[in-house]
């Protein structure tokens, strides 16, 4: 196919106009343009940007609660399960495995690879969106992505200190950290949704029916 | 993909008198569009990040092959793979290709209009591979046997009675007098039926809306979790993609993530957006051994630098197709090829030539809405109108029309000429239809007349009366000169 | 009432379809400019703004009769048009029509800069508030796309229409939707074009208003040879015509009897 490469490199090479205000271009190519827009509401702080996270978690038909500690957990979870009247059966993503557990004996924990198509998963989440109320899943050793779009019901979990304003706040968190991009990067916003019928949208597509974000003090 | 764009009037026609399809578009004012005003309303920033998307996009066209330079050595620095293809056949042969060296025997696809471009899953199926569509709107239309009529939602010229008895046709199986008669039960339907499919794939297919440039990471972005669910579970995960679609960095992915969603169907963020870069990491537990990228020029390099190029910024969004009055009348199988609606009109010249397609940006009243709801600004209406330009140089449209265009431009750049004609048309007309104020035939504009009258001039031309009024003094305090 | 400013002077440009079709237009469109203390001229030289031609892709056409235009109200301090349509073609399109030609860019340039749709020209350029018209009746208004979205004509006409005595606006769904004219369009794509005006008539039925209301000719003729084709008994009129007071003459399409 290396003919085809040099074939589109041709063309695009003889075809391409520079821009007008050719001099406002950088050097470097990707070197991140700082002009483009931010909206207001993904600027926010504090409180605010909290509150703004709390209101669009809730807009895109997802659930939230508060819990003081990682302790309190498990018994989030629990709660949560008894609510929906679901079995008291989980699989725990990745480093979701490390909650005490053992505080909720009358749970059944499970965190092998072959129980990623469980109907319950709680995952930790790397960041929370305040403008989007979106949750940013990463992909990591031990851990499983499929399992993010599998179950019935999703129970993400994220560290107060971890909601963001923007996703650009994010990507800046991406990039501290060592390495590549993590393979996967899943921005979750709510439950998954397909308006393919008659432009009407029904909740539960493909993934989670239900999504369940449990907020750690 | 084959093309039947010049019947666009005769499949309009028929378009035109379908119930059901008519009942199905009907929905699109309320629904699709009502959804993107109120979004749009509720982000007072929704202009200037308009601006800024157009000033991104015309600044990777400037310097494209840098940047795909840059998405290609990202890519293969994480151990994946890249291969261009110059036309629908390099692409085709290249996933052929890939799927037969892991000895495929299915593949999960996600939506992708360019796999319809490159008519994939037929390609696929005759060299003996099952191609899966998991998208509910595309599985629905895979059932059925026919193309998508729309780029974001393919299924919306059907009914929710037109999917039902699909699905009681298709899954066989189950209890044919099942209810249903709810959307749910129909999305639960498919969701069951598609699961086992998703882990049994051996290759998952899906498109790109855009690249990454800084990361080498192709994004989707969807609702449903298919194409997710696509891309991580099979060994090997081939993303579809055309060379225009690389931005250059996470933030300018950003600005696109808060137009798309709102443009396409009123959602401030989709339930998903998902990066993938390269294969999966020895520890992870799910993701492909095999991350390859296809990209496509398939006549895009060809509009760099042109009058059109604009038309290389479109971010798929569908809104000109939702807010279109054409394409809200005919629906999306009428323009007869992969992309329908105003995008179509203009893009679809560009890639199979205007001999074949004229018939696409000449239905078109240039009423502009379409340019109006944009995301980055492509100015549609110019587009269409420069491909009629390129018709009428070319001679493509009827003689009769080029001649009536000249006579047209000869007689009214004689003033004089033209006023004494004129005048004679406006006495004769209404000496006909006086009475009915208006007529029912006209030579030369029988479409005018076959569903309108042609309503009466008033008399004497406004000209004739000035004429009259300057000779009598009674010239309104107007210079007629 | 305006007060009269020193006097302004505006040639008309009254365009081919008002010229033929409705001069009426084109003396209420003077009495709207003389009123709001404008010294009005009108060209002789004037006819087609090149719109045919433009829009059908013949550039030569188009060209020819721009040129016209613009040697023929280039020399006025302002043109006016009362329609959105030809307005736009001077002020959104000559210089996209000349944009390798810098002589004539420029003058398109130029002369872009002084035309004007008729309501916006009186309510932005002139300032007017309110005019002193009578009109009995509940009427609806259609954005024509040209007006609306190339010269931003919405408010303005509303803005003096809300000053007409008697006169109740009772908006329609889907104002802004066009009506399926589009010019050679209307005669090119018919069934499609039927679709669309078919669809307008039913907004504009359902409104409640009794008479139809825009500020282009050339949907007035579409629309109103709908309704008169389908017995609708909502009348057309041009809004010039009622915020000149001039109403007298039959509504658009309507027989003498």
């Amino acid at each position: 196919m290396s003919n085809a490469r040099e074939k589109i490199f041709a063309a695009i090479a003889r075809n391409k106009k520079p821009m007008q205000d050719a001099a406002e271009k950088s050097e470097n190519l990707i070197a991140r343009v700082e002009v483009n827009t931010i909206p207001a509401r993904g600027n926010l702080s504090g409180v605010a940007m909290v509150e703004e996270f709390e209101k669009r978690v809730l807009a895109s038909a997802a659930s939230i609660e508060y819990v003081s500690s990682n302790k309190d957990v498990p018994e989030a979870i629990v709660r949560y399960l008894a609510k929906h009247q679901l079995p008291n059966v989980c699989f725990a993503n990745g480093k979701a495995g490390q909650f005490s557990w053992s505080r909720v004996p009358e749970l059944d924990v499970r965190t092998t690879i072959g129980n990623v198509n469980s109907p319950v998963v709680v995952t930790e989440a790397f960041r929370g969106i305040a403008e989007t109320g979106s949750l940013v899943l990463i992909s990591q050793p031990g851990h499983s992505s499929a399992s993010h779009f599998l179950p019935e019901y999703l129970i993400i979990i994220l560290p107060y200190n971890n909601i963001l304003p923007s996703q650009e706040s994010v990507w800046e968190d991406v990039r501290q950290r060592s390495g590549d991009i993590p393979r996967t990067v899943n921005l979750v916003t709510g439950p998954s949704r397909t308006g393919d019928i008659e432009q009407k949208m029904v909740l539960g597509a493909h993934g989670p029916r239900q999504v369940h974000l449990v907020v750690v003090k | 993909m084959s093309s039947s764009c010049s019947s666009f009037k005769q499949n309009a026609a028929v378009a035109i008198h379908d119930p059901k399809l008519q009942g199905a578009l009907g929905k699109l004012g309320d629904g699709l569009q009502a959804r993107r005003a109120a979004a749009v309303g509720q982000l007072p920033e929704f202009d200037a990040l308009r601006n800024d998307a157009q000033r991104i996009k015309r600044q990777v066209m400037a310097d494209l092959d840098c940047y795909l330079e840059q998405f290609e050595s990202k890519v293969l620095e994480q151990g994946g793979q890249v291969h261009w293809a110059s036309t629908a056949d390099d692409a085709r042969n290249a996933v052929l290709d890939i799927c037969q060296k892991v000895g495929a025997k299915t593949v999960t696809k996600g939506k992708s209009m360019v796999t319809e471009e490159l008519e994939l899953n037929n390609f696929l199926a005759d060299n003996g591979i099952e191609p899966v569509e998991t998208d509910l709107g595309e599985y629905i239309l895979q059932l059925r046997k026919e193309a998508p009529s729309h780029i974001v939602v393919p299924a919306v010229h059907l009914q929710q009675d037109d999917i039902a008895k699909t699905f009681v046709k298709s899954h066989a199986q189950l209890d044919p007098s099942r209810d249903l008669t709810e959307p749910e039960r129909l999305v639960g339907e498919a969701r069951e039926a598609l699961r086992e499919r998703f882990f049994a794939a051996d290759v998952g297919i899906t498109g790109a809306n855009y690249m990454v440039a800084e990361t080498g990471s192709t994004v989707i972005v969807t609702n449903e979790g298919n194409g997710d669910l696509t891309q991580t579970l099979p060994k090997v995960h081939v993303v579809v993609t055309t060379i225009e679609r690389v931005i250059p960095t996470l933030e300018d992915l950003s600005t696109f993530l808060r137009l798309l969603p709102r443009s396409a169907t009123g959602q401030e963020a989709t339930a998903y957006v998902t990066l993938s870069s390269g294969p999966k990491r020895e520890d992870d537990w799910h993701g492909p051994q095999e991350f390859h990228v296809v990209i496509l020029d398939g006549g895009r390099s060809e509009l760099l630098g042109s009058e059109n190029q604009d038309v290389l910024n479109c971010i798929r969004c569908g809104a000109c197709m939702n807010h279109c009055p054409v394409y809200g009348a005919v629906g999306g199988h009428a323009y007869g090829w992969v992309y329908p609606g105003p995008i179509g009109s203009a893009l679809t010249p560009a890639l199979i030539g205007v001999e074949k397609s004229s018939a696409l940006p000449n239905a078109s009243t240039f009423c502009g809405r379409c340019v109006e709801v944009c995301p980055v600004k492509i100015p549609l209406t110019d587009i269409m109108r420069r491909w009629r330009v390129e018709e009428q140089t070319k001679k493509l449209t009827s003689p009769f029309q080029r001649a009536g265009l000249s006579a047209w431009a000869w007689l009214a750049t004689r003033p004089g000429l033209y006023q004494a004609l004129t005048g004679l048309t406006a006495w004769g007309m209404k000496v006909v239809g006086r009475r009915r104020g208006g007529l029912t035939r006209l030579p030369f504009a029988s479409g005018w007349t076959q569903y309108r009258n042609f309503p009466t001039p008033e008399g004497k031309t406004f000209h004739a009366q000035m004429k009259q009024k300057a000779k009598t003094k009674a010239n309104l305090g107007v210079r007629y000169e | 009432m305006t007060e009269t400013t020193s006097s302004i002077q505006v040639a008309l440009y009254v365009t081919c379809l008002v010229d033929v079709m409705r001069p009426s237009v084109g003396f209420a469109a003077i009495k709207l400019l003389q009123n709001a203390g404008c010294d009005v001229i009108v060209p002789k030289q004037q006819t087609c703004c090149g719109q045919p031609g433009y829009n059908s892709g013949d550039e030569v056409a188009a060209k020819a009769l721009a040129q016209q235009v613009i040697e023929t109200f280039e020399s006025y301090d302002y043109v006016v048009a009362p329609s959105g349509s030809c307005a736009g073609m001077i002020k959104d399109h000559y210089p996209k029509l000349f944009s390798k030609d810098a002589e004539w860019h420029s003058r398109a340039l130029a002369l872009a800069k002084n035309t004007h749709e008729l309501t916006s020209f009186l309510v932005d350029e002139l300032g007017v508030q309110t005019l002193d018209a009578h009109f009995e009746g509940s009427v609806c208004y259609h954005d024509s796309c040209a007006g609306l979205r190339e010269l931003n004509v919405k408010a303005q006409p509303r803005q003096l229409l809300s000053s007409v005595k008697g006169l109740s606006l009772q908006e329609m769904k889907g104002e802004e939707e066009c009506c399926g004219f589009g010019g050679l369009f209307c005669v090119k794509y018919s069934d499609i074009s039927n679709t669309m005006v078919s669809r307008k008539l039913d907004n504009i039925e359902r409104s409640g208003a009794d008479t139809l209301l825009a500020g282009d000719l050339g949907c007035l003729l579409n629309m109103a040879g709908k309704m008169t084709r389908e017995g609708s008994t909502v009348k057309a009129r041009h809004v010039a015509e009622v915020l000149a007071g001039m109403t007298d003459l039959p509504a658009i399409g309507e027989g003498e009897g």
